[in-house]
């Protein structure tokens, strides 16, 4: 079972509903998971960390390692794996966006530091690309 | 349970409502999460200025800032004007770091860069001293008056000051190092005891733990904070971001200004909310104050 959803992580053709709706769960539980922790423990180095890796870091790396499993495995889908983790993105986005519904000062989603993040996922799709 | 659902209904439909249904019910709860912690930062932001403690006012604030490229310099200036205009007379606490090169402007290179916001991003704090500068009743500074202490750090009588201003920057997600540092010095942390506190926040674009770790911390120091106001830097993302880190890398005299508009967004606060600073100071200054039931919230 756990190789089953591990698998998901490299988003299988055959499964590609589940994978997306796995990784997108993940987006959205981490930007809502930042936002909330964003007023939490002020003084907390460990909560202050996780703050800055649920910026720029977690969602990226994990994004990059799909993209690049994804398109070692099946080289020629690299586009249409490209544009499925834009698409996570774009959930990503929205999902810090939808908590201005509810309290307009969270700030929603960082935009310039989700831009550099996908400088690194993307970055890393590039080279998978180029080696397979 | 969803398993179970599958097996009954033979099919995967009643299993996938209910597990929609979950992670409906499971998003709104953590939205009603997010809605109500730190519900006296939402009202903060509200822009209403709360009612201050009821203590004899001398009309007398206290500016604290720590100022790298001169944006929140401008910002707290705005401010004091505003107080000024109002009666108010303003003394400045410029706080200096103990080590000033560390925190060079423009950088001295991307190591010192990197150094600074590793240090920002596991809240490593810098000794910092500090000088409580007077300005005259038309708000011009008096150097020559100003108080430094035996070790750099100057003490303020509570009954010196009845407002506290005070401003940091947001450095990878929190208060700036120098800001940082005096709030962990006691003599720094007692600036703001009995006192009413505005809290301002100047960045890039992300001031929200900032700000929550500035309205803590003064709070945790025994002063009231009555009023936050926080201001991001104009455009748009991502130029935004890069534009800041062209700027602290070659500081205002080697900035492309031409670029400026086209590719480049502006480092420092535009004239909107400079305005609304300035009205802050006046609104500060004829602020309320409040009864014993609200000072005891």
């Amino acid at each position: 079972m756990i190789g089953g959803l591990l698998d998901l992580f490299r988003l299988p053709p055959a499964r590609i509903a589940e994978a997306l709706a796995l990784l997108a769960a993940i987006m959205v539980a981490a930007e809502y998971l930042r936002i909330t922790l964003l007023v939490v423990a002020p003084r907390s180095r460990f909560v202050h960390l996780a703050c800055g890796l649920l910026t720029v870091v977690l969602q990226p790396v994990l994004l990059a390692q799909v993209l690049y499993a994804s398109i070692a495995d099946h080289p020629e889908r690299a586009g249409i794996n490209a544009a499925l983790v834009a698409g996570l993105y774009v959930v990503w986005y929205l999902a810090g966006q939808s908590t201005l519904l509810v309290r307009r000062d969270t700030q929603g989603a960082d935009l310039g530091f989700m831009i550099i993040g996908a400088l690194i996922t993307f970055g890393t799709g590039a080279v998978a690309a180029l080696l397979h | 349970m969803y398993g179970f659902a599958w097996h009954v209904s033979g099919g995967p439909s009643i299993a996938a409502f209910l597990a929609a249904g979950g992670a409906v019910t499971a998003l709104l709860s953590w939205l009603g999460l997010i809605r109500i912690l730190r519900s006296d930062l939402r009202v903060l932001n509200s822009g209403a200025i709360g009612p201050g403690l009821d203590r004899p006012r001398p009309r007398r604030a206290l500016l604290v800032y720590y100022s790298l490229s001169g944006n929140g310099g401008q910002a707290i200036e705005r401010v004091a004007r505003g107080l000024i205009d109002a009666g108010y007379q303003c003394d400045d606490c410029a706080v200096r770091p103990r080590e000033p090169g560390r925190f060079q402007f423009p950088f001295a290179s991307v190591g010192q860069f990197v150094r600074i916001m590793l240090g920002a991003l596991f809240r490593v704090s810098t000794p910092v001293e500090w000088r409580i500068t007077p300005r005259d009743r038309d708000g011009v500074r008096d150097p020559g008056r100003g108080e430094a202490g035996g070790d750099g750090d100057a003490e303020s009588d509570p009954a010196d000051h009845d407002l506290v201003v005070c401003l940091s920057q947001t450095w990878m997600l929190g208060v700036s190092a120098p800001i940082q540092g005096l709030f962990e010095s006691q003599r720094g942390r007692a600036l703001f005891a009995g006192r009413d506190v505005a809290v301002v926040n100047v960045c890039r674009g992300s001031w929200r733990r900032s700000q929550a770790q500035l309205v803590t911390w003064c709070g945790e120091a025994g002063g009231r904070v009555i009023a936050v106001s926080p201001h991001v830097n104009p455009g748009r993302e991502p130029m935004r971001l890069f534009s800041l880190f062209l700027f602290l890398a070659l500081g205002p005299d080697r900035w492309p200004a031409h670029l400026q508009g086209r590719w480049l967004t502006p480092q420092f606060l535009p004239d909107e909310d400079l305005v609304h600073l300035e009205d802050l100071g006046r609104r500060l200054a004829g602020r309320p104050v409040a009864s014993d039931d609200e000072v005891a919230r």
